[in-house]
């Protein structure tokens, strides 16, 4: 099973990359493969290639603001929460995820 | 090319609020000459912290602020003698601190690499320990060895 995601936030200096991680090692307990594009101060990093879009199961994007190219999107099943909800549910995420699909 | 000077690991800080906690620590990266003016860096800082309190669990809190009074990309550490509160909303507290100052552009650099690679860690249960239970020497050697991964 495979999740995507981007996070970004307001200052783009630890939480989006927290998030990020947060997300991968939960979807690893749950056997979950996780792959998250950061938008933060570095740039946007590991950006999400189509293939990996299409195989998902569903999204993860942080709304606390804008997320670029969000159309990449359209159609899918889009989760949205703040960074910090994604930094301590994580796991909660993974799990919801692992028994929805 | 470090993030952390040693004087900037405080132990045993006895403040009662987190504003003061902030306080601290940003004095202390004024005096070693890593940002211009304390009190303007203190004011992004608590910005910040109004948007969304930094508390990102295990009593570990992480306030930042990019500025213009940013010298260059820098830490201070913290560990307080007792937990203060860190979230109005929610009550939780928070014992260890990292402040995060990062300078207004910077995109793509090294530091925030460094800054961004940090972060990611303090996920991870087996460096959250360093911060608990390490001595000084472990945590100036943990924050500043960022770099690998």
């Amino acid at each position: 099973m495979k999740v995507v995601g981007c996070t970004a936030c307001p200052s783009g200096v630890a939480h989006t990359y927290m998030a990020a991680e947060a997300l991968i090692l939960s979807g690893e307990k749950y056997g979950i493969e996780v792959c998250i594009e950061t938008q933060g101060g570095c740039g946007i990093e590991n950006k999400l290639c189509l293939e990996d879009i299409e195989e998902a199961v569903c999204v993860i994007l942080s709304n606390d603001i804008n997320i670029e190219g969000e159309e990449r999107f359209k159609g899918k099943k889009v989760l949205r929460m703040g960074v910090s909800d994604l930094i301590t549910k994580s796991d909660a995420i993974m799990a919801k995820i692992k028994k929805t699909f | 090319m470090y993030l952390i000077d040693k004087d900037c690991i405080i132990f045993d800080i006895k403040d009662n609020t987190k504003e003061e906690v902030i306080q601290t620590l940003v004095c202390k990266l004024e005096k070693v000459g890593n940002i211009d003016d304390a009190s303007q860096f203190y004011q992004d800082v608590l910005k910040r912290e109004k948007l969304s309190a930094t508390v990102i669990g295990d009593e570990m809190g992480l306030p930042h602020g990019r500025s213009q009074c940013v010298k260059r990309p820098c830490l201070c550490f913290g560990r307080l003698h007792k937990p203060v509160i860190w979230d109005e909303k929610t009550h939780e507290e928070v014992r260890y601190v990292i402040l995060i100052a990062a300078m207004k552009q910077s995109a793509n650099d090294i530091y925030m690499k460094m800054i961004s690679s940090l972060a990611r860690k303090l996920m991870h249960d087996e460096y959250r320990m360093i911060l608990t239970n390490g001595t000084k020497e472990d945590v100036y050697r943990f924050l500043n060895e960022t770099m690998q991964s």
